[in-house]
């Protein structure tokens, strides 16, 4: 590719490098206004007055829980969608709304979900606000994630392999259990790491069905309320006026810190295995 | 998934089902007045819709040009090296919690927008389109770089051999021939900017009353929902407003992502 670029051809370059700049320079930002207030006892200790003192120990361990509920929940419907979308489903109209309405759920604002989590789960099904239906929320919200990853896992499966495995008299079914998803692993796995990241930064489902700001204790089971660190920063950027700032940046950089070294680490795993693939 | 997009749909619609029966009328989309506890209630939500529809037009105003100039540096003019570190950049971007881009927004651009406008607050509708602008751009960055790499490679190589330069080729023939997916990427920006919620909870103002310029304080619809439901008595009126507010959303979402669903869905059949 020629590197001489015209005057046009820069200010291209040039709306590139603004739309860069935000997203950098803040996440270097929150963390450098984070560092004052940073320390083991931040993420270890239980929280003293509302939060002003202490630490914000509830509310990682609420994020935690909330992760590990949302992949409990979401792997096995998102992986098997995503194995019937790629291996079984005939190519028809069927298929292409199924596909639409995967687009169209990605596309349904985090707010609906949150009422759809707060009819279903927290009234309907009496879960209460707790763990359980937040889990249960979000694992809606991010099903369409694990489906796309799934689903592209196994298209970058060789078909060769699918019909090695046929000649030699496996069914359908074993060729896909025992030949296509071992290579697909990887895929699968890292895209239930980023259902997980995302699942610890969205605040709007959470906040409807079951987040608490002040609690007396950890969380003991999947029925308790719980803290958690989106909303334990939104509440205390705008309802704690006493909260210190360095306080509040140091809990967005330690939901940062947990969302993009989930991701970070997915997204470079993938490009590895990518790599390191014969095929 | 087909499944849960129904459930959603229908359970939202089971929700709202006692208040659209009583209580819609014309004055539910016309009215400008939000009084949930008075007696008895008002519910009219002009206001929440025309400060959503304003935050998202400044959004897409201003993220629009900086998406497909973007994207046309990353598809045609960088090295592939420097565009896949550019690329995971905003693979980031798209994954900073939105709550954490309305603490920014809260404690950076308010302020920075109610100084250099002179105004009262930060907190206003412009502040939110400001941020939403940046949130958006992820989208609009890889679905616009995806349309201009599958224009085929002999649309350009035509061009280059009737001698044009590489910017007419880019503009002339690439871009027109990529409209189709530019447009879908522009559409799911709008849907995301419209069901986009803690950054307008935080730093929209709030204020209840129609806006009348986007430098005013606003609450968009997804705000109201969120603000409220927590509140809301189960089975009240207001619950039940609220839901109908939450369907009317689900639905201009909807109807958004179909019409990008089916360019995407659509391309890859043929």
């Amino acid at each position: 590719m020629r590197t001489k670029y015209s005057l046009k051809e820069l200010a291209c370059l040039l709306a590139l490098g603004i739309a860069v700049l935000p997203p950098l320079s803040a996440v270097l930002y929150i963390f450098i206004m984070a560092l004052p207030a940073l320390s083991l006892e931040f993420v270890t200790a239980m929280p003293v007055r509302r939060g002003i003192e202490g630490g914000i120990l509830p509310a990682i361990v609420g994020t935690v829980w909330l992760m590990f509920g949302t992949s409990l929940a979401v792997l096995p419907i998102g992986v098997g969608a995503g194995i019937y979308l790629a291996e079984f489903a005939p190519s028809n109209r069927l298929t292409r709304i199924l596909e639409m309405a995967l687009i169209n759920l990605a596309g349904v604002p985090s707010v609906v979900f949150g009422l759809f989590g707060y009819a279903v789960f927290v009234i309907m099904l009496g879960f209460g606000p707790s763990i359980l239906s937040a889990s249960l929320t979000l694992a809606a919200l991010t099903l369409p994630l694990v489906v796309t990853a799934t689903r592209q896992a196994l298209y970058g499966v060789p078909t060769s392999f699918r019909e090695a495995s046929l000649s030699l008299g496996a069914n359908r079914w074993q060729t896909v259990s025992t030949i296509v998803l071992p290579c697909a692993r990887t895929g699968i796995v890292t895209g239930t790491l980023l259902a997980m990241a995302r699942a610890a930064g969205e605040t709007a489902p959470i906040l409807i069905t079951g987040a608490a700001f002040a609690l007396p204790g950890l969380p003991s089971s999947f029925m308790s309320r719980f803290m958690a660190l989106p909303y334990h920063l939104y509440i205390s950027a705008t309802q704690i006026p006493a909260m210190p700032p360095e306080r509040m940046w140091a809990t967005a950089a330690v939901l940062l810190f947990l969302v993009l070294t989930m991701q970070v680490g997915a997204t470079i795993w993938r490009e590895q295995e990518r790599r390191n693939k014969s095929w | 998934m087909l499944l849960i997009t129904a459930l959603i749909f229908a359970f939202l619609v089971q929700q709202s089902w006692p208040f659209i029966v009583e209580h819609v009328s014309l004055e539910f989309f016309t009215g400008d007045r939000w009084l949930p506890v008075s007696l008895p209630p008002v519910f009219q939500i002009r206001g929440f819709l025309v400060s959503s529809a304003m935050i998202t037009a400044l959004a897409i105003v201003v993220g629009v040009p900086f998406g497909v100039l973007a994207a046309v540096s990353l598809a045609e003019l960088l090295p592939h090296g420097i565009s896949v570190v550019f690329r995971s950049i905003f693979e980031v971007t798209a994954g900073i919690p939105s709550v954490v881009f309305g603490f920014l927004g809260l404690k950076l651009v308010a302020p920075a927008v109610a100084d250099f406008f002179n105004l009262p607050t930060g907190l206003t509708g412009f502040s939110a389109g400001i941020v939403l602008s940046v949130m958006i751009l992820p989208t609009l960055i890889s679905l616009s770089e995806e349309a201009l790499r599958n224009v085929p490679r002999e649309y350009a190589e035509a061009s280059y051999a009737l001698g044009a330069s590489r910017w007419q080729t880019i503009w002339r023939v690439v871009v027109p021939t990529a409209r189709g997916g530019i447009a879908a990427a522009v559409l799911l920006g709008i849907g995301r900017a419209i069901g986009e919620t803690m950054t307008v909870l935080m730093i929209a103002g709030g204020r209840l009353a129609t806006p009348g310029s986007i430098f005013d304080p606003m609450r968009p619809i997804t705000a109201l929902i969120a603000s409220e439901v927590n509140n809301a008595a189960r089975f009240s009126v207001q619950y039940h407003a609220l839901f109908t507010a939450g369907l009317m959303l689900f639905l201009i979402t909807l109807a958004v992502n179909a019409v990008a669903a089916s360019v995407i869905v659509g391309k890859k059949g043929r």
